[in-house]
């Protein structure tokens, strides 16, 4: 449009050649083929077979399944877990400080041995 | 090191008392002989009880009167041992740590000597002195637990 021409100023004539133009590129859009009209199935899942209902229902089957499955991983990892959260762990030197218990009497042998044994016990 | 003191609480008192008389190990040993061994054998509680604790510690050449005295001061030490195991995870008795290494549970006597054997042939071979040796490669290199606050909610 020519600098201080508005839309008022367009002759009757040209807006209908423009309406016809705009009309006949949305007809041609809406009839053109498109890539995504040949795909019929439901994708990753193979043929999408059934009505809606057991569509839905199949899907929450998978669902149920994969959830399931993480549930019962998720608790294997959380039972290891606090298995090495909740016990001392063989093979680990630990360094338990003694001296209250040495200072206290609590202890029996030679201050000198090699081998010092804590026993962590009870009266019953 | 005492992990459960509730069920006999008396007795670890007495236990931690009897040792400022450089009497622990006649009273531990006592209690185990004449005091629990009798209540397995009878399925009597009362052998557990506070007369029993007294009784045992006489046995044991005791001061009685002493002992009592000393019973309550004993509290803190005794929770003190309970804080201690628990940082280490303990929570279960028999259980060991040799020379820092995790024995839970009783397990047969040779097997018990196996892990001492290795123990001491590791410590003499670092020429560290006896008096010297926990506190320095146990206490010293091990792994040092802490208590883990619980989480804020």
């Amino acid at each position: 449009m020519p600098p201080g021409e508005s839309l008022c100023n367009i002759p009757t004539m040209k807006l209908a050649w423009i309406a016809a133009a705009l009309l006949a590129t949305t007809l041609g859009c809406e009839k053109a083929p498109s890539k995504l009209d040949k795909i019929t199935s439901s994708g990753a899942g193979g043929a999408a077979s059934g009505d809606l209902e057991a569509r839905v229902a199949r899907l929450e089957r998978k669902l149920a399944k994969v959830d399931k499955d993480a549930l019962d991983f998720l608790a294997a990892a959380y039972e290891q877990r606090v298995e090495q959260e909740t016990k001392a762990q063989p093979g680990v030197v630990y360094g338990v400080d003694i001296q209250p218990d040495v200072q206290a009497g609590q202890v029996e042998g030679s201050p000198e041995a090699l081998v010092t044994i804590v026993e962590a016990w009870d009266f019953a | 090191m005492v992990v459960h003191p509730q069920q006999v609480a008396q007795a670890h008192l007495a236990a931690c008392a009897a040792a400022k008389q450089g009497k622990f190990v006649d009273f531990y040993n006592g209690w185990w002989d004449k005091a629990y061994k009798e209540y397995q054998d009878k399925r009597d509680p009362s052998f557990l009880s506070e007369d029993s604790v007294y009784r045992v510690a006489g046995e044991a050449g005791i001061d009685v009167a002493r002992l009592k005295n000393d019973m309550p001061s004993c509290q803190q030490f005794v929770q003190a041992d309970e804080e201690e195991l628990r940082k280490f995870k303990v929570n279960g008795t028999p259980a060991f740590f040799i020379n820092g290494e995790f024995i839970g549970g009783g397990i047969p006597k040779e097997a018990f000597k196996q892990y001492i054997d290795k123990k001491l042939q590791i410590a003499q071979s670092s020429g560290v002195s006896g008096a010297e040796y926990y506190e320095k490669e146990i206490r010293g290199k091990g792994e040092k637990m802490v208590t883990r606050r619980p989480r804020q909610q």
